[in-house]
């Protein structure tokens, strides 16, 4: 059963993300990854992980979807230019190489996961207890401490960046 | 196990079915429209010119993205405030840890390095709204003219931080 | 409470330097921006007291902070590279002729906070955080190359590193995500040590079992590193980021950036194939990974060399050497040795200053003649005698000929190799060095074989002053290496 739902969440993972690349609305694609998007808060709620799950639907599907929409539209890209971009031709001539490099890399990872092991039913349990957010907690305050400072440093160079390559240009106009 | 999210997937279909069952039942007793005058935004009157898209201001952007850090921020801070009291307290999970006042200066700190990030944003005027009319005036220039338009709002700000200050920002008209 | 103050004390370079990027931060905001000079001299000053703290720790024996970060000689050797080449690099962007010194105190956070993710690399056998750390390293070079976006190629170059960097984190995350899988841990010590018979079976185990999935794995986090260090077939965005930066940022990229990666490709493998516990399953399957990066390193150094003799713009060129020497440094790590590690990492200390000292005089060229083709270094040599006469010097380390550091640094590289068997390496790069000679020796005839075109050059003495110790540095070095060649091995990881 577990497996069965697994299966069919990344199916519809892989679909929605194929939707993304393939869609000719920009819009469409939008929508296709957030699909995308649901279906692996799915998988992180299957595992237990269910605070992932949530922030997950908080800043992918919410957040960074509004983003991609901001950019949508800020490139103001009319009708007639997404229609003369013909995806279904231009991914065709490199369907090949996709294909080759998906095929392969899927083939090895169902190897590396057959290998992993781990996967007893103690094993599974034990992952499950650490997606509590208490337990989430103590392992971010604990073990990963520093982790999540450096992430602070990297929130606010991530500010600091945008702040700066979204501001008009000023210094070249004497140019 | 997997009924523990059963009323989280209930609700969630639910809202599924409800949004194309309107749009479905909505399809089926609509009028159908015939004539493509009938499409038109305004069957009577104005003819609208132009298509609904229009480029946005990339301000708008800006504000999107620093939605963003602060919406990771939250996700971040969530599991901290769940702590927050145990590991001041010794109880719980936290018990003999001794984690108490560290967890919480920890906290602050992360919190107090975000904030810079609010403030450099604040006082770089990307949360100022007022300068939306300035735009208005750059749709006179010709196309291509972007080292103007830049050259306008710098015009303008300087102006305004002028006015804000009543110092002198001579150097920023060099 | 105690347990946490003692590691607070190891961390204390990178406290002070997270200090010092805030501080600048706060200090931008707080002059309104309006001469981002003071911001640049307060940079100057927190990295000379982060590199005092640095120079008392070198020799300390290694302790651990916080279960993350190694507090080791190894990663006090980088952090002091990356400290003595953002101290250089702020300078270059004090002496810029091309920038405009007002609301530009960002450049000085976004390069400390560059030089905080570096850190955080060099010091860590955990995977989380070395990502983090190349992760936070990554997102503040993107914004510095595209620091001026008015300019179309700077623009153009940021974006070209974000599609690239982004796809490389992914890759790499990939293969950390089924190194986890595989092992159980993050921890690269702990990896390396686990004897397999505990679930989930850990690397020795996973390798006896069968050896495909973990070669996918390393195969996916090398192309995290070969990404940073720009080796092929990661080193797309070079050319075209090199030249869109403005000229201090492509000065960090080549020489920070690239050291971060090495420093960081050197403790992974370092620690999971070369400690004191690794299993001899794993210690045996090194072996073949650094056969792996042999066959990179050669492909890497011809293609780079090969690149750079078509090349017009100066920025173009050295971006290619760049490559090059990327290559040069993976036959030190090829040879999956201490000394072979050794020699790369004097070879890092070598690159410091000859390419430090290349880029400083591309920056004062442009700042003077408002271009970087080669075509424009005509009788450059005649107008500026001193800085030409310092890249000439530079020119000549770079290709590997005495009496420079650059000799030294290859002589090194060539002898470790050759000890490891790889002959056929070796031939490559000498090779290679013989076709470098062409292009670096195109660009000294430019300086003094022309006669000089009209105009004058406009001084900046401390900026030249800078560029003559560099140089002055590299032939001191270059007779009398002993000095770097007993701190790194100091320094050395094993």
């Amino acid at each position: 059963m577990e497996q069965l739902v697994f299966y069919s969440l990344g199916l519809g993972a892989v679909i929605g993300a194929l939707g993304v690349v393939t869609a000719k609305n920009p819009i469409l694609s939008v929508l296709s990854l957030l699909w995308t998007f649901f279906c692996l808060a799915c998988v992180y709620l299957l595992i237990g992980f269910e605070f992932l799950a949530v922030a997950q639907i908080l800043v992918y599907a919410g957040a960074i979807m509004v983003l991609f929409l901001f950019v949508i539209m800020l490139l103001n890209l009319g009708t007639s230019e997404a229609a003369d971009f013909d995806t279904a031709r231009a991914m065709g001539r490199r369907l090949p190489l996709v294909l080759l490099v998906g095929c392969t890399l899927a083939a090895l990872s169902i190897l590396a996961a057959q290998q992993v092991g781990g996967t007893s039913d103690e094993a599974r349990a034990d992952l499950r207890s650490v997606g509590s957010l208490t337990d989430l907690a103590q392992v971010m305050f604990g073990t990963y401490l520093l982790a999540f400072e450096a992430a602070s440093i990297l929130l606010l160079a991530g500010t600091v960046a945008v702040v700066m390559l979204a501001k008009r240009e000023r210094r070249k106009n004497a140019a | 196990m997997y009924f523990d999210y059963l009323n989280v997937f209930l609700f969630a279909s639910v809202g599924f079915i409800f949004v194309f069952a309107n749009v479905l039942i909505g399809s089926l007793i609509r009028p159908k429209r015939k004539h493509p005058e009938g499409l038109e935004v305004y069957e009577c009157g104005e003819e609208a010119i132009g298509e609904t898209w229009i480029k946005f201001d990339i301000r708008y952007y800006t504000v999107a993205l620093v939605y963003v850090i602060f919406a990771v921020e939250i996700a971040f801070l969530f599991p901290w405030a769940i702590v927050l009291t145990d590991a001041m307290a010794g109880t719980g999970a936290a018990e003999g840890a001794g984690i108490g006042l560290f967890a919480l200066v920890e906290g602050l700190m992360f919190i107090a390095i975000l904030f810079l990030g609010l403030w450099y944003v604040w006082a770089k005027g990307d949360l100022d709204w007022v300068l939306a009319y300035s735009s208005k005036e750059f749709e006179g220039n010709a196309p291509g003219s972007a080292g103007k338009l830049g050259q306008s709002v710098e015009e303008l700000k300087a102006a305004s931080e002028a006015e804000a200050e009543e110092s002198d920002d001579s150097d920023e008209a060099a | 409470m105690d347990a946490y103050i003692e590691p607070l004390k190891a961390l204390a370079p990178e406290l002070l330097l997270t200090a010092a990027a805030l501080g600048a931060l706060v200090l931008d905001l707080l002059m309104r921006g309006r001469d981002s000079r003071f911001v640049g001299y307060f940079t100057l000053v927190s990295l000379a007291i982060v590199a005092i703290i640095l120079m008392n720790r070198i020799g300390d024996e290694p302790t651990a902070a916080f279960g993350m970060v190694v507090v080791d000689n190894f990663g006090t050797f980088f952090k002091l590279f990356t400290v003595a080449s953002l101290a250089v690099v702020t300078i270059f962007v004090l002496s810029d002729r091309n920038e405009s010194h007002h609301h530009i105190g960002e450049y000085y956070f976004l390069l400390l906070g560059a030089a905080i993710g570096i850190f955080f690399m060099v010091s860590t056998n955990h995977l989380l955080l070395l990502m983090l750390g190349l992760e936070l390293l990554s997102l503040a070079s993107y914004a510095l190359a595209g620091f001026h976006k008015g300019e179309r190629k700077s623009a153009e170059a940021a974006m070209k590193y974000v599609v690239f960097g982004g796809l490389s984190a992914g890759v790499m995350l990939y293969g950390i995500s089924l190194l986890y899988g595989l092992t159980g841990t993050l921890d690269l010590v702990e990896m390396a040590k686990s004897t397999g018979e505990a679930m989930p079976a850990g690397l020795a185990g996973q390798l006896t079992t069968s050896a495909v999935p973990v070669a996918l794995a390393m195969v996916l986090v090398l192309a995290g590193f070969a990404y940073k260090m720009s080796v092929v077939p990661f080193h797309f965005w070079t050319p075209d980021v090199y030249e869109g930066a403005p000229t201090p940022v492509t000065t960090f990229l080549a020489v920070a950036s690239k050291a971060a990666g090495v420093a960081a490709l050197l403790r992974f493998l370092g620690a999971l194939f070369l400690g004191p516990d690794v299993q001899s399953v794993v210690a045996e399957y090194g072996a073949s990974v650094g056969q792996l990066l042999a066959i990179l390193a050669a492909v890497t150094m011809t293609l780079g060399n090969l690149s750079a003799m078509r090349q017009t713009s100066l920025k173009r060129l050295l971006a290619y050497s760049s490559i090059a020497h990327a290559g040069y440094i993976l036959i030190g790590v090829a040879t999956m040795t201490g000394a072979g590690f050794e020699a790369a990492m004097f070879y890092m200390a070598a690159y410091y200053f000859m390419n430090l000292g290349a880029f400083g005089f591309v920056l004062y060229f442009e700042g003077t003649l408002g271009s970087d083709s080669i075509e424009a270094l005509k009788g450059y040599g005649f107008k500026a005698p001193l800085i030409s006469i310092a890249m000439v010097t530079f020119l000549v380390s770079l290709t590997g000929l005495p009496p420079t550091i650059g000799f030294y640094g290859k002589y090194l590289l060539f002898k470790e190799g050759l000890d490891a068997g790889m002959y056929w390496l070796v031939g490559v790069a000498a090779l290679n060095s013989v076709v470098s000679l062409f292009y670096y020796f195109r660009i000294a005839k430019m300086l003094f074989l022309k006669e000089p075109a009209s105009g004058s050059v406009p001084r900046q003495p401390l900026f030249a002053g800078l560029l003559a110790v560099l140089c002055v540095l590299t032939i001191y070095f270059g007779l009398l290496p002993d000095a770097i060649q007993e701190f790194v091995r100091n320094c050395l990881l094993i």
